[in-house]
């Protein structure tokens, strides 16, 4: 009885075992037909898949923001010194594109100067402006050529003029200053001659005094070198009329002037080394005002 | 009714298997939950009931998630049989026995899986499934003292009954 007992059992393993191996090797070739029973447990174990998988994804996304958050915090500093480099970077530019724009101004008078004028391109190395004093050192000394008393102006006007000079720098004294007086007139009428000199403040403005009460000036004329000081050569731009009034005693006028140069942006300057021929160049010739 | 309510286990999971576990695998190692309650049943059961429990859970795996039909009937099939065999001789108040055991039974699928495929043409890479075996033995074993500790139960109360 056991025997027959364990023969039926042998055979029941070998026909279960010969029967599902029959059914792998019949199913080995991929099939584009499930059976009924496959297909009927596949889709009862859908849904539980689906949503399963959703809690998985969103556990795993939650987990996922504490696994991103050294890589965020790391992206961050780098993305940071990222944009300090090109906030560095768009800051080199710009000062690049200031300089060419201020330096195509330069060229553009200096061209229409050069009939008149010898200039002398020079860079500002340091500044000194304050209520008592106004001046600037240039990179350039009497290496280059350059000499005490010889006029300092820009694109937009007349800056100052050259008081002490060494090998490689000099000193100006710009027009601000109460010690940088210069002659001056009236543009439109050639006459009215004046001096204008600095207020002896921070502020950038200047005043025209010494006038006859009965002088003809109004607002908004513009004011150039008179050249009669024998320093400045005449018809420098200097500035422009914006308060007129009647000096204490009521003998003489004051005007104030508002130069035509920001002396706050001052960079680069011109050197007149030399006067070719005096002319005038208040208007049109003097830079794009 | 007990074999019924293995079998819905056994589906589920498969489900959480291929989904939860498929995110939480390690090295490519994923719990298996049928393998591991085929061994304890078998542990349990003796070979006759662990075998047919094996061909059951194995058939409904490749009804539901399997490539070919029938290799996993086979496969667990034979584990549920050759750890049912130790029913009588292993002493199952041991904590470390369910736990060798599976160990025995991981390995022993895998490789059963392997020849049976061998055998039926199937082109499996046998280093390859060595590396995910071996984070299928950890994974398996860390989730044995829970599952053998709920069949243990189980087992004390159809004593008592």
């Amino acid at each position: 009885m056991p025997k027959r007992k364990w023969l039926i059992r042998i055979s029941a393993v070998i026909i279960i075992g010969g029967i599902l191996l029959s059914l792998a090797v019949a199913t080995i070739e991929p099939r584009n037909n499930l059976t009924f029973v496959e297909n009927g447990l596949r889709n009862a174990a859908s849904p539980f898949q689906h949503g399963l998988s959703t809690l998985s994804s969103n556990i795993k996304s939650v987990f996922a923001i504490f696994g991103e958050a050294q890589k965020l915090h790391d992206e961050n500093i780098i993305l940071k010194q990222q944009i300090g480099e090109l906030n560095n970077q768009i800051n080199t530019l710009k000062e690049a594109e200031l300089e060419n724009i201020r330096l195509k101004e330069m060229l553009a008078y200096k061209q229409k100067a050069v009939e008149h004028y010898d200039l002398t391109v020079a860079a500002i190395i340091a500044e000194n402006n304050n209520k008592l004093e106004h001046t600037i050192i240039l990179d350039k000394g009497s290496n280059d050529g350059i000499a005490s008393n010889m006029i300092v102006l820009n694109h937009q006007g007349l800056v100052g003029r050259i008081t002490s000079v060494l090998s490689d720098s000099c000193e100006v004294v710009l027009v601000l200053d109460r010690e940088g007086a210069v002659g001056a007139r009236v543009w439109e009428t050639r006459e009215t001659p004046g001096v204008v000199e600095g207020m002896g403040s921070d502020k950038n403005i200047l005043r025209m005094v010494h006038m006859p009460h009965d002088a003809d000036i109004c607002l908004g004329d513009i004011i150039v070198t008179s050249g009669l000081d024998g320093i400045y050569p005449e018809g420098i731009r200097i500035g422009e009329v914006v308060d007129i009034s009647i000096e204490a005693g009521g003998l003489t006028k004051q005007a104030t002037i508002e130069p035509y140069v920001n002396f706050s942006k001052l960079e680069e300057v011109f050197i007149l080394t030399n006067v070719k021929v005096s002319s005038d160049m208040a208007n049109g010739e003097q830079g794009g005002q | 009714m007990k074999y019924i309510l293995l079998l819905i286990l056994g589906f589920f999971s498969v489900i959480l298997r291929d989904t939860i576990f498929n995110d939480l695998s390690v090295a490519g190692g994923k719990p298996d939950f049928m393998l591991i309650m085929v061994v304890f049943f078998a542990i349990f059961n003796g070979p006759l009931k662990g075998g047919c429990l094996g061909l059951a859970m194995g058939f409904l795996e490749d009804l539901l998630a399997g490539r070919f039909i029938g290799v996993n009937a086979l496969c667990k099939g034979i584990i549920g049989w050759i750890i049912g065999h130790s029913e009588r001789r292993l002493y199952k108040n041991n904590f470390f026995v369910p736990i060798v055991c599976l160990i025995v039974g991981t390995i022993a699928n895998a490789f059963i899986y392997y020849v049976l495929s061998k055998l039926i043409g199937s082109n499996i890479v046998f280093i390859g499934m060595v590396i995910t075996t071996i984070p299928d033995i950890v994974y398996n074993s860390c989730f044995a003292p829970l599952i053998y500790a709920a069949f243990y139960q189980i087992s004390a109360k159809d004593i008592r009954d």
